[in-house]
């Protein structure tokens, strides 16, 4: 019998607070989340370790698996998971890009078990949804005995695998708040050997106000306005997630033309170190970049989405 | 609440309708379960790593693969294997559509590409309007590779299916 099964320990905890008060008393000693194992098992078997400490906090889905609004917010406890996001006509309501990314995890039978929270708490550079929730300005929340504390999601990745949750707590839910009424241009696109179960070469989360005179019809290129606010946020371009703000800013007030979409393609740099790995490399990642920043950023690519 | 300190766990949960409780390691795969403990060689090895899905099962009636679940996560759950699909003497509907259509080959992805179909037919429920151009009944078994068919005589078996009912 391999020694990953013989000489793990795992802790079931049967309620939330049982499970945080257990975090609390064991902290620095090792023990770790073990929600959907859909990341967690495949790299166990595969790298066969063994004598490793799981919280199994899978049976707490009723506590931490609920989306639903509170208020002007839109809360996804981290253990909803990528086929409860998919579906989630709320979480569709926050943004679209959020079912999109669910949509594009693996396949059916991953995401009827990956989870939001590890997605998220894994921290693989190539997290599918890791970009949405940079794009969409989402807030996560870590959860100890100590109480509860929220962190942009910018600054929860702290480097290649690395994050700011504390040895006593878990990363309970996703935080996202109501959208600015008005029309938005938007794109999810996730680059990989084929659309099922691929690891992405390069993924992006794309999303804009546009500001036009009168309302746009619904088969209208967005071209006939102007962008506001635009969101750039990228995935398997470097240890964590990026937003490409010096192209964001290129953007702002500007038509949706050809012309703009070259320039701030041209700007990617500024912000994106994409690396060559055994997935892809530097150069052809920074290239699809651009091509997607170039036709994003005119108008070519996308879809409407009206709040 | 388990001792920490315990190597092994009981788990209980129904299998193909009946109920079974065994002794295991927690993070025992469920295949593993089911091939070696259980003796239900129907659900395939593949890849091990979550990518081929030729161990597709359904638990709760949603389709997973198998080599990515821990045996202690399933504790009351229901699970179905191929084995639960035919009754003796008679095919269950997709696979007299398979066999039909030439669907069938090596047999290789055949179990998980049979669970992750059922999965979503059985989801259809009486409303069975998948959309026409079969995108629906693609992507529902696009987490299964299949070398031999070209996937086309597969994707006819789900919808003779469809247009027959389940």
């Amino acid at each position: 019998m391999p020694a990953i099964v013989s000489g793990s320990r795992v802790h079931s905890p049967s309620t939330a607070a049982e499970a945080l008060a257990f975090l609390a008393e064991h902290a620095g000693e090792g023990w770790r989340p073990l929600a959907g194992g859909t990341d967690v098992m495949m790299g166990l078997y595969r790298d066969r370790r063994g004598g490793e400490r799981w919280l199994n906090i899978a049976r707490l889905r009723p506590e931490w698996g609920r989306i639903a609004w509170e208020g002007d917010e839109l809360r996804i406890g981290a253990l909803a998971t990528m086929a409860d996001l998919r579906e989630s006509a709320a979480a569709r309501a926050a943004h679209p890009l959020i079912c999109e990314a669910a949509s594009a995890v693996g396949a059916a039978q991953i995401q009827n078990r990956a989870t939001v929270g590890g997605n998220i708490a894994n921290g693989s550079p190539a997290g599918d949804t890791l970009p949405v929730w940079l794009a969409v300005d989402a807030e996560i929340e870590l959860t100890s005995t100590r109480g509860a504390r929220r962190v942009a999601f910018e600054r929860f990745m702290t480097g290649y695998r690395q994050s700011v949750i504390a040895a006593d707590e878990l990363l309970t839910s996703v935080v996202i708040p109501r959208p600015l009424s008005g029309e938005h241009w938007y794109l999810f696109r996730k680059v990989a050997p084929r659309a099922a179960q691929g690891i992405s070469k390069v993924v992006v989360a794309a999303t804009g106000s546009i500001e036009a005179r009168g309302s746009l019809r619904e088969d209208e290129s967005p071209a006939t306005g102007v962008w506001r606010g635009v969101r750039l946020a990228w995935g398997s371009m470097g240890p964590v997630t990026k937003r490409a703000y010096a192209a964001e800013r290129s953007a702002e007030g500007r038509k949706l033309a050809l012309e703009l979409g070259i320039e701030a393609a041209a700007m990617l740099e500024t912000d994106l170190r994409p690396i060559d790995d055994a997935r892809s490399t530097a150069a052809y990642r920074m290239a699809v970049a651009r091509n997607l920043t170039r036709e994003f950023l005119s108008g070519n690519l996308g879809r409407w989405w009206r709040v | 609440m388990m001792d920490i300190e315990t190597a092994a766990v009981r788990v209980s949960f129904e299998l193909n309708g009946q109920p079974v409780s065994i002794q295991s390691p927690p993070l025992k795969r469920l295949l593993d379960v089911l091939r070696h403990d259980l003796g239900l060689m129907g659900t395939k090895n593949g890849c091990g790593e979550g990518d081929c899905g030729s161990c597709t099962v359904l638990i709760d009636g949603l389709p997973v693969v198998s080599c990515l679940v821990p045996i202690v996560q399933l504790d009351g759950a229901k699970v179905r294997t191929v084995e639960s699909l035919a009754e003796p003497g008679r095919l269950h509907p997709l696979q007299e559509a398979l066999a039909e259509t030439g669907g069938a080959q090596c047999g290789g992805c055949l179990s998980g590409f049979q669970m992750a179909a059922c999965g979503y037919l059985e989801s259809l429920g009486d409303a069975k309007t998948p959309a026409d151009d079969d995108t629906e009944l693609r992507r529902a078994v696009a987490g299964v590779l299949c070398r031999c068919t070209g996937y086309q005589r597969m994707i006819e078996a789900m919808r003779r299916v469809v247009a027959g009912g389940v």
